[in-house]
């Protein structure tokens, strides 16, 4: 609260005040009481309005063009007015108010500071404009409050938590391309409905046959009857509407930030689902314009929610929301070090959350972080000498107690004994023990000083880890209802601690970056059971279709070939049937694209090896990596290519312009099936 | 390279011209002066000759370049002239103790008045010129949101700080004369009796405004940090056998996962598959 200036001043005072009373000097003694007098009356008067500061609250707006909105749309201009209101008739002291911006939107232009003395009657205000980001949720928190007296000697930061969660949908883009719209039939039929060649009610003829008893008469083609001699009636083509479901895959490997790379796109695209998403909005959008049904299924590894085929503007909206909360979704992974996040998490909490990070409520013991240290069980088994030691202090201490208890003991007791018994055979024993027992006492008092100097130097950085963990802990385990014991509980389990940092992060909209391959290599976002999941909702979208439909499969299927079967017999039953199936792959942002169908997959190495090796060997150690992570999606991507192809469906990657025009495409030649002479 | 970059920070933290000319910073520029001036004229007056120009000197130097420790280093080269100024040696109070100083005179207000003043209008200025946030752990650079905007200062402020100097010193002299004025009790030292009222008064004071102040964060305290101050207050007291037992816990369950691995997937993975 007393900031360096008010520590100085106060000094000053202290001195001029000490130096008055020691050397007897009125004046001095006067001068130093006047200050001391006036300083303490900052500091109560500062301490009395500091309870209006907590009393603050906010009201904020999003506006576009015309009025207040709830719904955002990605890539579009809003403007957010926020006002600081004070309840109560004393006044506050100066007050600097700093909106805090959503990590999902743009900063463009006003002030997001705004400072003054807020009162009843005069609020702070502050308008300024953002541009949202990909589709998603935006978090607003609240607003960071710093106050201090004019002579800014006396400081607090406080936040007043004002949240509000908007979604952000995805932007609908014009179509590029519109369908055909050349008259080819005699009748032009209502949108939204079809030919389909099956025998049904339509308009348009289809074949014609021999009567049977119970047609309608009016079916009877009078003058092919008369030239046959014989009644023949007329079959009419079905009129349906051509559905569409997409697939839209929500699992971790989608929500991950791209493996390599940082080109421009990835401001765009942080995440491979980013892409998904827009592909899927696009296909509605389009969909939607002339009258199409668009079903959605989101899966992810442990289950898949279904929005059955449908039209109108409200169907549209309930898919666009689901598809914002997917893509809101952040990585989840319980087997990451918790250290990996746990920067990130504290400065975030610092900013978000100061008043739960007072010492007063949020305590780290000195002794703990000095004399003991954290265990952290799990985290011991991989860490070094030094980590080891930082966490196991207390057990250095023990050792040390221990050793002092039997030098002690041990040649106390051989004297007893040799005075009980009156024998001399222990006289050796004794006087070894009393040699060596005071010289172990030292070198493990001696020792243990020694290590402790040791992690004292060395374990700075480990120290603030601990304290940032503790406190972090103490938060999470608050917020998740884990409190009293869960405190203790992840102190020592990283895994459980992980897992609720990274729903804290996720909770709170802040992007983060998790490790992809575990310390022993292995890729830790291949999820198996995602295959299972979208092969059953296919299934299952096969048993409710009724006509000819679309099925575009949205799904990372990269480097998954072993457990594709399930999926591939999927796909079989709905082409058995007579849909139609298209693959869309996400490519992970910033990699380069696969080569086209032209190019083969090594037609970048035709200089041969041993100049691709000489090229290889001038790379660094990033670049390096870079190529090989390329060069191994690549060849996944050829191998899902070839084990689609030879079932006729089409594998698209999502980075490339092509899919919402692919798939356009496809319902078209749904459409067109029902074409007498297509 | 790093004192480049330093030179160029300490340019930026600097305040601009324009803020320079604001009337409301070379309004208190002018206060501050003027109290200095004050301050010569009262410490000529105790016969200082020549050396009651340095606190002024240091004064206007930390005007001049808008410093932050102008004020403590006047308090303490002012220390320096009036403890000091005499022999170096420990003096006693007069015989009859404290009381028998003569009373405070004019020109001990007069000093307190603009000792207080000069003080309080250079951390003002300081707020308008430099920052009244303290800049951020990690930020050295300040920003202009950190700084105090000229443009709120009213005239009602200045109206304050013109009533309160003359209030403070005053105080100051009630709070003298009521330490001073009672006699000490028997067998307790009498020249230190009046100091020992003083410290005393001093702490009772600090103690009853950190109730007063703990009171108050407890009556304004969210119902999260309520929770998190009880479960603080738990593991603060049951740390050693809780850690105690969750490390086991930890070490079960990773073997339990350990040896799951090893034996590969379980019967009801096996079955489900």
């Amino acid at each position: 609260m007393l900031t360096s200036r008010g520590c100085w001043c106060l000094f000053s005072v202290l001195v001029i005040l000490s130096l008055g009373l020691l050397r007897p000097s009125q004046t001095l003694t006067l001068l130093g009481l006047t200050l001391l007098l006036w300083f303490a009356g900052q500091w109560l008067w500062f301490l009395v309005r500091l309870s209006g500061v907590r009393r603050l609250h906010v009201r904020r707006e999003v506006w576009d063009d015309r009025s207040v909105v709830t719904t955002l749309w990605a890539g579009q201009t809003f403007e957010v007015r926020m006002r600081l209101v004070a309840e109560g008739r004393l006044s506050l002291p100066h007050i600097a108010a700093a909106d805090r911006l959503p990590f999902a939107v743009e900063h463009i232009d006003g002030s997001l500071h705004v400072q003054g003395i807020v009162s009843a009657k005069e609020p702070l205000e502050t308008t300024y404009r953002i541009r949202c980001g990909p589709a998603g949720l935006v978090r607003f928190e609240g607003v960071r409050i710093e106050a201090a007296d004019w002579q800014g000697l006396f400081y607090y930061v406080h936040f007043v938590h004002a949240v509000v969660v908007l979604p952000i949908l995805p932007l609908l883009m014009p179509r590029t391309s519109q369908p055909a719209s050349l008259k080819r039939h005699n009748l032009l039929l209502p949108p939204g409905i079809h030919r389909f060649r099956c025998p049904g009610s339509g308009s348009e003829l289809l074949d014609l046959r021999d009567y049977l008893p119970g047609d309608p008469p009016r079916t009877i083609a009078w003058k092919v009857s008369a030239r046959r001699d014989r009644l023949i009636t007329k079959e009419f083509e079905s009129e349906v509407p051509v559905r569409c479901t997409l697939f839209v895959d929500a699992s971790n490997s989608v929500r991950v930030p791209a493996p390599c790379g940082a080109g421009p796109q990835q401001i765009r695209y942080g995440k491979a689902l980013d892409r998904l998403i827009d592909i899927a909005a696009g296909v509605l959008q389009a969909n939607a314009s002339i009258r199409d049904l668009t079903g959605l299924c989101l899966f992810d590894e442990y289950g898949a929610s279904y929005i059955a085929p449908a039209r109108g503007s409200t169907h549209r909206t309930e898919c666009l929301r689901l598809l914002a909360a997917a893509a809101a979704r952040l990585p989840d992974q319980p087997t990451v070090p918790p250290d990996h996040l746990l920067p990130l998490a504290y400065s975030f909490a610092a900013e978000v959350y100061p008043e739960l990070l007072r010492p007063a409520v949020n305590s780290v013991p000195l002794a703990m972080i000095w004399l003991e240290g954290f265990s952290g069980y799990a985290r011991r088994l991989h860490g070094g000498l030094l980590e080891l030691l930082h966490r196991r202090k207390s057990a250095l201490r023990t050792l040390c107690w221990w050793t002092s208890f039997w030098a002690l003991v041990l040649p106390v007791s051989l004297l007893l004994a040799r005075t009980l018994f009156r024998t001399r055979a222990l006289d050796n024993s004794l006087l070894i023990i009393l040699f060596f027992a005071p010289l172990a006492v030292l070198a493990a008092w001696g020792g243990t000083i020694f290590l402790f100097g040791v992690d004292a130097v060395v374990g700075r950085s480990k120290r603030r880890r601990d304290r940032w963990r503790k406190q972090l802990a103490a938060i999470v385990s608050a917020r998740y209802g884990l409190a009293p014991g869960g405190l203790a509980v992840l102190l020592e389990d990283d895994d459980a601690f992980s897992r609720l940092l990274q729903r804290f992060l996720s909770e709170h909209q802040v992007p983060y970056t998790l490790p992809l391959y575990s310390p022993e290599g292995r890729y830790l976002f291949a999820a198996t059971e995602k295959i299972t999941v979208l092969a059953d909702a296919l299934v299952r979208a096969v048993g409710r279709g009724r006509d000819n439909e679309l099925f575009v499969l949205l799904a990372d299927l990269l480097e998954l070939d072993d457990a594709l079967d399930p999926l591939l017999r999927a796909v079989r039953v709905a082409l058995g049937r007579h849909h139609q199936v298209v693959l869309i792959c996400p490519w992970p942002p910033g990699l380069d694209l696969p080569p086209t169908r032209g190019q083969g997959p090594g037609a970048g190495d035709a200089k041969g090896p041993s100049s691709l090796a000489l090229g290889l060997s001038a790379l660094g150690p990033q670049q390096l990596w870079d190529h090989v992570t390329t060069q191994r999606f690549h060849r996944a991507y050829q191998r899902l290519r070839r084990t689609f192809a030879r079932l006729g469906v089409a594998v698209l990657c999502a980075a490339e312009e092509e899919p919402v025009p692919l798939v356009l495409r496809r319902l078209e030649r749904l459409r067109s099936l029902g074409r007498p002479h297509s | 390279m790093s004192k480049a970059k330093n030179r160029k920070r300490k340019a930026e933290t600097r305040s601009s011209p324009e803020l320079r000319s604001h009337p409301a910073v070379r309004n208190y520029t002018l206060f501050c002066l003027s109290a200095l001036f004050l301050i010569v004229v009262c410490l000529a007056d105790r016969g200082l000759a020549w050396w009651c120009l340095v606190p002024a000197l240091i004064g206007c130097l930390a005007l001049l370049t808008h410093w932050d420790y102008g004020p403590p280093l006047v308090l303490l080269s002012l220390a320096g002239l009036l403890g000091f100024s005499g022999p170096l040696r420990y003096r006693s109070p007069p015989p009859g103790g404290w009381s028998r100083f003569p009373t405070a005179s004019l020109m001990d207000l007069g000093l307190c008045i603009a000792v207080l003043a000069y003080v309080l209008g250079h951390y003002r200025l300081l707020s308008l010129t430099r920052y009244i946030f303290p800049p951020r752990l990690g930020r050295p650079r300040v920003e202009a949101t950190q700084r105090r905007s000229a443009d709120l200062v009213t005239g009602r402020e200045t109206t304050f700080l013109g009533l309160a100097l003359p209030l403070w010193a005053g105080l100051a002299v009630l709070v003298w004369g009521w330490v001073t004025e009672e006699a000490a009790p028997r067998n307790a030292p009498l020249e230190w009796w009046p100091v020992l009222r003083l410290v005393w008064a001093i702490l009772a004071v600090l103690a009853v405004a950190g109730v007063t102040a703990s009171y108050l964060r407890q009556t304004t305290a969210t119902p999260e940090e309520g929770l998190l101050y009880l479960q603080d207050q738990c593991w603060r007291l049951m740390r050693r056998e809780q850690g105690l037992l969750n490390r086991w816990l930890t070490w079960a369950r990773l073997r339990a996962q350990r040896k799951q691995r090893l034996s590969g997937p379980s019967l009801e993975t096996r079955r489900q598959s």
